[in-house]
């Protein structure tokens, strides 16, 4: 279909150069100026359209081709191919100064039409008008090109009204049929078929396809560019027959007759639309004819409120009515909006109506990508109008996200727009948790459609994976509870740990929707954090740090998502601790605990240092607030602070680049602030003494007093004994110290405490050998010139002013 | 309204990255509200704009295509259809939609409703509260109308040398963008005259 003829065809078009241009279009010249109208002209027409439209260049025609196209467009008898390819020619350049087209009363209404249709696309009308133009020159264009009809109606929304009745108008070569196959017994409309149409049959399809956009131009709303009295002449002249001829027997002023034509038209749809059609296409336009009628409603409703009750009870019909038929379900969006709309106005209870577009419908038809446009759409689209029912919306965000988690490219956005209006201090915590579990959803989402009976010929899962081992988890009573509670269609309150479903569903965490949905999730999740700051109090924003610590390593094992979790959820913490300084302070232990907890430390180092620098930046040397608290303020009190922070920098690059990637280094040194503070609060505490009584070549470095220890013996300890060193006693953070390997972390530090310990617990880290932190030493000690010892040392000015004590230099080397 | 009617490459996921996206037909139904612009050319660069904001539709519907393939685990698509015969079943082929922001391309906010066919792509791109059942129904119809009387499934053939006949598809179905409720009865007559003006 796109060849490589095609290909080299298209840069032929764009490659062509000006002086060959000029000769190609000399030679249409001629032909045109011979009024040669055959297949050589059409032919090179046709090329010359490519050349034109091919680039988004201008190409430069000479005056003279271009004089004829328009010349040529405008003659009687020329065929259509022809004048179609010279107006779409000049459209193709518009908009260019060279074009001078005349809109001429002597020609006819398909070259009106191509007129138009190049004038639309050289002038920049207002969009509200250009649409009011369009139906002008559509109508005026379909007057006179069909078959031809005696005396027609004039165009216009008279078409619409009973007088297109086909028994009262013309003559008909058969009758008029509903779409189910019985005759037709009331008036024309655009569900109505018959053997042949004829010109008002065509105008009315015209009118119908137009009505709304004229009701709100003709509204008050509407930016009509009509002045009040013109536009009551047109309407006035073109619904005098109407007026003459209703059914209702009433004269009314033009606007309000087009308004009960209109009422009376998408009545007649509704009732239409109830018959079984005999075929597909109609079938379909049944569907969207029900959505324009309903739509139209509202625009009746809105401008003339006395339409309300008369709407109302057809409407309350077919809303039961489609409830019920899955085809039928997007009908059900106009009509929630219309209630919305009006409900309140008309006393109608529409509880019900969200209730059930908000629970059942994103749970059976998640995994349509038009309803789930068109659902996301209407909830972001009537934000304004949810007023009590908002509540309703938010409960359901469970239920939102399923559309996300199966059709996150085009949603993505849509959500980033749509979330705000769904945080609620209340779910938020909930919240964050199904954020955190959309890929996950997205699998189990596929293992929902593969267990239910099939509803199309083709499948909607996945069919490139067989996860057959996930589907029997699935069907399996033991998991019944999480995966219900995953599908669950409302926040419920609670929270559930969803591990053991990861570790079910790792064989789906590499499919391509699932990745699909991981990718969008970060995005997501700063969305959600900038919302739910606004509505979050004190205690909220702690549950909330608590909560993304939690689940940093607690994640469905999508390939790359923990990582682009991490780097979210690091900045939001930081995000957090800023916007409430005293977080750290009143999570203290439960920040300690995480840190002591941390396994894989390379994998969640960006999460750790976040939560360390804030430590990191509160020092004992600093000033409190009123409340006592640290305020994180540079103090230029303390003598050689800078030195000192260079010096700490300095030393831990070197230690990166031999042992640690980047990333453990800020890391590592963010934890040394937190470390040493924390030894401070109970040097006598229980895990000092079980310290001392270590063994294993710790043994012989714990005592006080010990000078200048060669870190690389220090090294083979762990990371507590490294610290226990001149200086004092320094307990570890906790016990779990004394179990396993000692992480290669510890190892890079400075013997004996200058900058604290790591974090005890921390596993799973490489110890540095000897010989590599030996090399670090001495590279340090020659930066730092003569006069520096690599000596562990309680930081200067250390004071246990508050309970953690935290300083702001991890070390002081301590200078001879 | 629809603002624009465009047809486009696919190029099927999973593949080397060759070649770009090409839009091989668009019709812009009207201008829109240029910014302010006081400097000479604005024409040309009104056009220059109009041109980068199709081929900017273009390259998301073919990327919204190919996730939506890959997603649904199918094997890259079929560049050629298996015969020239064959009825395509257009209900089930990949379709969206999608929205667009203010100034990102166009001026307005606007909805794109899109349709791959093989290795073509068809978009509308709409105002933003169009009826969306009737422009899925709309494109539907006019993806059905070109393959047919275009005989796009046919080896060897391709449409950029046929822009007569698109604008006589265009002119009926889609007249100056406007959308029709065309019922089957409607869609034949059309569909006669069409024939009758182009014979095949």
């Amino acid at each position: 279909m796109f060849s490589a003829g095609a290909e080299s065809l298209l840069h032929q078009a764009r490659e062509i150069q000006d002086e060959e241009l000029k000769k190609f279009c000399s030679r249409i010249s001629k032909l045109l100026q011979a009024e040669d109208l055959g297949p050589d002209t059409l032919d090179s027409l046709q090329r010359l359209f490519l050349i034109i439209s091919a680039t988004k260049y201008n190409r430069r025609l000479e005056k003279t081709c271009v004089d004829l196209l328009q010349a040529t467009l405008g003659m009687a008898a020329c065929p259509e191919q022809l004048q179609v390819l010279c107006a779409a020619i000049l459209r193709e350049m518009s908009p260019s100064d060279s074009l001078s087209l005349v809109w001429d009363h002597t020609q006819n209404s398909r070259q009106l039409s191509l007129v138009a249709s190049v004038l639309f696309a050289q002038t920049r009308p207002p969009c509200s008008a250009s649409g009011w133009l369009t139906g002008c020159a559509m109508l005026a264009s379909s007057k006179g090109s069909r078959t031809p009809a005696a005396s027609s109606p004039r165009p216009g929304p008279g078409s619409l009204g009973p007088s297109t009745h086909p028994r009262l108008s013309f003559p008909q070569p058969g009758p008029i049929t509903e779409v189910d196959g019985a005759v037709a017994t009331d008036f024309f409309t655009v569900l109505s078929t018959g053997h042949r149409f004829t010109e008002d049959q065509w105008l009315n399809v015209q009118a119908f396809s137009m009505l709304r956009a004229w009701l709100l131009h003709s509204g008050p709303e509407g930016l009509g560019i009509l002045d009040t009295d013109d536009r009551s002449e047109q309407e006035g002249s073109t619904l005098s027959v109407i007026s003459a001829t209703s059914s209702a027997g009433r004269l009314l002023p033009p606007r309000e007759r087009l308004r009960e034509v209109a009422f009376e038209y998408c009545q007649r749809l509704i009732e239409q639309s109830n018959r079984r059609a005999l075929r597909k296409g109609d079938s379909d336009l049944q569907k969207a004819c029900l959505v324009e009628a309903v739509l139209v409603l509202d625009v009746l409703c809105r401008q003339d409120p006395s339409f309300l009750y008369r709407s109302l009870s057809c409407l309350k019909t077919l809303h039961g009515r489609v409830r019920g038929d899955p085809a039928s379900v997007r009908v059900l969006l106009p009509l929630a909006r219309f209630f919305l709309s009006h409900g309140e106005a008309a006393a109608v209870d529409s509880e019900a109506v969200y209730q059930h577009l908000f629970t059942r419908i994103p749970l059976e038809q998640f995994h349509s990508p038009m309803l789930a446009f068109e659902f996301v759409q209407f909830c972001r689209d009537n934000l304004h109008l949810f007023g009590g029912h908002l509540g309703t919306l938010r409960l359901s965000f469970p239920n939102l996200f399923k559309f996300l988690a199966w059709n996150s490219p085009p949603l993505t956005s849509e959500f980033v727009a749509l979330l705000p209006a769904l945080v609620d201090a209340g779910t938020a915590l909930e919240m964050l948790h199904a954020l955190l579990d959309l890929p996950c959803l997205t699998a189990v989402l596929d293992l929902q459609l593969r267990s239910l009976p099939a509803s199309s010929e083709r499948p909607l899962w996945d069919t490139s994976l067989r996860a057959p081992s996930c589907l029997e988890a699935f069907r399996d009573p033991k998991f019944q509870g999480l995966f219900q509670y995953l599908l669950r269609p409302k926040a419920s309150g609670a929270t559930e740990r969803l591990v053991p479903l990861y570790q079910l569903l790792q064989p789906m965490a590499g499919c391509a929707r699932v990745a699909q949905c991981a990718e969008a999730v970060p995005t997501l999740l700063q969305t959600f954090f900038s919302a739910v700051t606004q509505v979050a109090d004190g205690a909220l924003i702690n549950q909330l740090a608590l909560l993304l610590l939690g689940r940093s390593d607690s994640l469905y094992p999508a390939p790359g998502y923990a990582a682009r979790v991490h780097s979210v959820l690091s900045s939001q913490f930081l995000a957090l601790c800023t916007l409430k300084p005293s977080l750290v302070v009143e999570l203290a232990r439960d920040l300690l605990e995480f840190l002591g907890s941390v396994n894989g430390l390379r994998s969640r180092a960006s999460l750790v240092t976040s939560v360390v620098s804030p430590q990191g930046g509160h020092c004992a040397d600093d000033h409190t607030d009123e409340a006592g608290l640290p305020e994180p303020r540079p103090d230029p009190q303390v003598p050689g602070r800078g030195g000192r922070e260079a010096s700490w920098l300095s030393w831990g690059r070197d230690v990166a680049s031999e042992v640690f990637p980047s990333r453990c280094l800020e890391m590592m040194a963010a934890a040394q602030g937190l470390s040493v503070a924390v030894k401070d609060e109970d040097p006598d505490s229980e895990s000092s003494h079980q310290l001392h009584a270590q063994q294993g070549g710790c043994g012989s470095h714990l005592h006080p007093g010990h000078g200048a220890a060669d870190p690389a013996e220090d090294a083979q300890c762990g990371p507590v004994c490294a610290h226990t060193q001149h200086g004092g006693v320094q307990p570890p953070i906790s016990p779990r110290c004394q179990h396993g390997p000692a992480p290669g972390l510890a190892h890079g530090q400075p013997a004996g405490g200058e900058g604290g310990r790591p974090p005890a617990g921390m596993k799973g880290q490489r110890p540095g050998t000897p010989v590599q932190m030996k090399r670090v030493r001495e590279s340090w000690e020659r930066r730092q010139g003569p006069g520096w010892a690599w000596h562990p040392q309680r930081p200067m000015g250390l004071a246990p002013a508050h309970p953690l004590g935290f300083v702001s230099e991890p070390f002081s080397p301590r200078q001879r | 309204m629809v603002h624009a009617f465009l047809i486009h490459t696919l190029r099927a996921p999973n593949t080397e990255d060759t070649g770009l996206c090409r839009v091989l037909y668009s019709c812009v139904f009207g201008a829109e509200k240029s910014p302010d612009d006081p400097r000479p050319h604005g024409a040309e660069r009104d056009r220059l704009l109009r041109k980068e904001q199709i081929l900017a539709v273009a390259r998301q519907v073919e990327s919204m295509c190919r996730l939506q393939q890959q997603a649904s685990g199918r094997p890259p698509m079929d560049l050629q259809p298996q015969s020239s015969d064959e009825q395509v079943p257009l209900h089930e082929a990949p379709r969206g939609a999608f929205r667009l922001a203010a100034e990102n391309p166009f001026q307005e906010p606007r909805t794109v409703v899109w349709l791959g066919v093989f290795s073509l792509g068809f978009a509308l791109v709409l105002d933003a509260h169009e009826n969306l059942l009737l422009a899925e129904g709309t494109l539907r119809l006019l993806a059905r109308l070109l393959l047919d009387h275009l005989r796009l499934l046919a080896p060897g053939t391709n449409l950029l040398l046929r822009a007569d006949r698109i604008e006589g598809i265009l002119t009926r179905f889609l007249p100056h963008g406007q959308l029709l409720f065309l019922n089957d009865q409607f869609v034949q007559g059309l569909e006669k005259e069409l024939s009758a003006a182009w014979p095949r």
